[in-house]
């Protein structure tokens, strides 16, 4: 039994034990992780859902280190950029050239090719003049040039190409089809797989408005393989993504704990001070909340208020409560039996300092212990929630994100990485406290 | 202090407070859903009519002559069936009443827009037709969870000090930190579609088998993936608590008498503690079982399995209000019932539980 109290001996308590110890490191280094997402990548996350925001990025790219394994087919995206050429100028219009030049030594050609030219007023026509190393070419147009296009963008020029190549338009045409009629070899094996080796040309014309200045532009030659975690359908990076999901985690996670905690602690511990009627008053409403069931009820209710991220907290704190209740009034029950509760009785203390001197101090242990506990079930409970596609409005969760990889067949496609690394994520941010309340019910309460 | 009360009436005091309870819980599901629901089916009935009304108009359009005022009567009589429907035309107390006094009496009403397997509209019948689905899995996947919970933990708590003792924590570290659903998912993944071992969810096969043998060995492989999920991500827990029994049942005073008589260490094991430590296990059991009809939620919608579970989400997602209400009262009740035989096996068991007070 714990005779001192204080921050001092519960720190104390959890480093001595080595699996408390480690659970802290973990937990500090997840609340840096928090800060660094906030102050760092805290303006992305509203983008998250603005698809046209991550257009750059490949899409469906596994993890960037799966290329040390394979890198001729396995890659990361490559940019190429380049200064623009003023080919002609008048009062009416503006003529510029882009000339890129690349090598490409891959086996596979790239997924998709970005074109991104960003001018201060609205491009009015473009072309692209593609030549591959062994001098064949093929252009490129677009009914409706935007700063940003891919070779979905140029679907028909490259249509028209492959069907005179091969005299026919595969029916699923994709942006890897289009890339592969790019880089492959022209004639009837245009689409067989093999890759040009070899240096690229590609000139791009563009017609603008006058007096009008190319800001900057780039080529995205897109991998198959990008950044820790790979990227999603929309070219999300799931690392971001997992980033930016830390910070919610670990608030509600925290929030919901202890909220829940000291209601519990209030709840039962007054009831089991307090004894009869009370006790039997306060029981009552304990059992009401217990038996509702949990989750059916809190999807319910976030269904209904689609509440932010603190009502959310309030929500599940609600129907969290009477476990702790419960534990802690078996506990109040013990220490009222204690001698020196008795002697304080009879010496004619009021029950209200018995409370704070004797039950509170002693009650303390318990609830640190089970607020640490309290924090992965309420993380699963928001994940849980999140994939069930009940996210607090605005933000980036494990859940929402696991939540678009069913909704977008990632199991089917094999895209283990948008599976495995957010609900990894859960796991790992949970086991530090896990780890804590461990140690410190170990110290406590003296478990085996 | 001691009150002795006969175990009739303690039986009847319980009867009555898990009563109450249920009655409370359900009220106040009712209070906290029922005011945006309201708005929901107000807006259902007014496109209903508004769509009746186009009908009718389109109808009429051949005929020449329309009377408009005739059409408006007509539209607001419909109006008025479809708020009797659903129960919209009643201050709200009364509501509230009848809708308590329906649940209690197991009359859950019509769904407003989900329909059992067969056709019925009757909220107990579309329960009745997913609860057994439910129930087959979680039964078995408690079951199988509680004996090789049991054996873990009893076997970690009688080679205390060795590995066996530093599995059980570890593996309750994963029960506290792995949602079943996203395990799940990763299994579909690699399991159903990566190597294709098992199917990626539902049932049975479509079509399903003819033959009841076949039907059933069906139903196995598909409950395969899932039952693996709940197991893995279940077990260490159940294994930390038998643990935690036997170990504090080994510190009590008849456990030395029976090592001071010289027995055998696992004839007191399986003998003495177990039986000992029995009753708090089987009342973890029935609140694990009972518990996990809700719990499976997740579970069902990622395997795609019919069961109450997938159809809460599907009402929520419909706003069918009555297959809401009903399924949480029977989840309820079932919880309540599991918490109640355990509060009479402790009181037949206890004497001290006898006495009120």
């Amino acid at each position: 039994m714990a005779t001192e109290t204080g921050i001092k001996l519960y720190v104390n308590t959890i480093i001595k034990n080595k699996s408390g110890l480690i659970g802290l490191i973990m937990i500090i280094f997840f609340v840096a992780l928090s800060i660094y997402a906030v102050t760092s990548f805290g303006k992305v996350s509203p983008q998250w859902e603005n698809s046209v925001y991550w257009e750059t990025y490949p899409k469906n790219a596994m993890p960037y280190w799966m290329s040390y394994f394979n890198p001729s087919k396995i890659f990361g995206t490559k940019t190429i950029s380049t200064s623009p050429l003023s080919i002609y100028s008048s009062s009416s219009y503006d003529i510029y050239q882009l000339n890129y030049n690349f090598t490409w030594t891959k086996d596979k050609p790239p997924t998709d090719v970005v074109f991104y030219i960003e001018t201060s007023s609205p491009i009015q026509a473009m072309q692209i003049l593609w030549i591959k190393p062994d001098g064949t070419n093929i252009t490129l147009s677009s009914n409706s040039p935007t700063s940003i296009t891919d070779l979905i963008s140029y679907s028909s020029s490259i249509g028209n190409y492959i069907s005179q190549q091969i005299g026919y338009v595969p029916s699923s045409s994709t942006s890897q089809t289009y890339s592969q009629a790019l880089f492959g070899y022209e004639g009837k094996n245009l689409l067989n797989g093999t890759v040009e080796k070899g240096l690229y040309k590609v000139s791009i014309t563009i017609v603008t408005s006058p007096n009008t200045k190319i800001l900057s532009n780039k080529i995205y030659l897109e991998g198959n393989a990008y950044g820790l975690f790979g990227t999603d359908i929309y070219g999300r990076p799931i690392d971001l993504g997992i980033l930016l999901g830390f910070p919610n985690a670990l608030e509600i996670g925290l929030l919901t704990s202890i909220i829940s905690v000291i209601g519990g602690v209030i709840v039962g511990g007054i009831s089991g001070f307090l004894g009869g009627k009370t006790d039997s008053a306060m029981n009552w409403i304990t059992l009401v909340i217990l038996v509702l069931p949990a989750l059916p009820f809190l999807v319910v209710l976030s269904y209904i208020m689609r509440p932010n991220l603190f009502l959310e907290a309030l929500l599940i704190a609600f129907l969290s409560w009477p476990f702790y209740a419960i534990i802690a009034r078996s506990s109040a029950q013990s220490i009222k039996n204690e001698t020196f509760v008795e002697a304080d009785k009879v010496l004619g203390i009021p029950s209200y300092r018995i409370f704070f001197t004797h039950f509170l101090p002693r009650l303390t242990p318990f609830a640190i212990a089970y607020t640490a506990l309290g924090v992965p079930a309420a993380i699963i409970l928001v994940e849980t929630l999140a994939f069930l596609g009940l996210t607090p409005t605005g933000l980036v969760t494990w859940g929402s994100i696991l939540n678009s990889a069913e909704s977008n067949l990632a199991a089917v496609n094999g895209w283990w990485w948008w599976i495995l690394f957010p609900g990894v994520m859960i796991i790992l941010v949970s086991i530090p406290f896990v780890m804590i309340g461990f140690s410190i019910e170990k110290a406590v309460f003296g478990g085996k | 202090m001691l009150k002795v009360m006969g175990y009739k009436s303690y039986l009847a005091k319980e009867i009555i407070i898990y009563i109450t309870v249920l009655i409370a819980a359900m009220s106040l599901l009712y209070l906290l859903t029922y005011p945006v629901i309201q708005e929901v089916l107000k807006a259902t009935v007014q496109t209903e009519a508004e769509g009746f009304k186009q009908a009718i108009l389109k109808h009429s359009a051949g005929h020449g002559s329309i009377n408009l005022t005739n059409i408006n009567i007509l539209v607001n009589k419909y109006k008025d069936s479809l708020m009797t429907a659903y129960g919209l035309n009643q201050p709200l107390y009364l509501r509230y009443f009848i809708q308590m006094k329906n649940l209690l009496t197991f009359n859950f009403g019509n769904a407003y827009f989900l329909e059992a397997p067969n056709g019925s509209h009757k909220v107990y019948v579309i329960i009745a037709s997913y609860l057994p689905y439910t129930i087959i899995l979680f039964t078995t996947g408690t079951l199988i969870v509680i004996f090789a919970g049991t054996l873990i933990g009893l076997l970690s708590a009688r080679y205390a000090g060795t590995v066996w003792d530093k599995i059980v924590p570890t593996i309750a570290v994963i029960h506290s930190s792995l949602p079943t659903w996203w395990l799940g998912f990763l299994l579909i993944a690699a399991l159903a579609y990566g190597v294709k071992v098992f199917p990626p969810g539902g049932i049975t096969s479509i079509p399903p088998p003819k033959s009841p043998l076949m039907y059933s060995i069906n139903m196995l492989y598909h409950m395969a993936l899932p039952l693996l999920a709940f197991f893995i991500v279940n077990v260490g827990g159940f294994a930390y608590v038998v643990r935690s029994l036997v170990i504090s049942t080994t510190k009590e005073d008849f456990v030395m008498t029976a090592k001071a008589r010289g027995l055998s260490d696992s004839r007191i094991l399986y003998r003495h503690i177990l039986r000992t430590a029995s009753p708090s296990i089987s009342t973890q059991v029935a609140l694990a079982i009972a518990g996990s009809f809700a719990g499976g939620l997740t579970t069902e919608i990622v395997f795609n399995w019919h069961g109450v579970g997938w159809l809460t989400y599907v009402a929520i997602l419909l706003n069918d209000l009555p297959v809401i209400l009903g399924i949480n009262f029977v989840l309820t009740v079932i919880l309540l019932l599991a918490l109640f035989i355990n509060e009479l096996v402790k009181g037949y068991l206890d004497p001290r539980i006898k006495a009120g007070g």
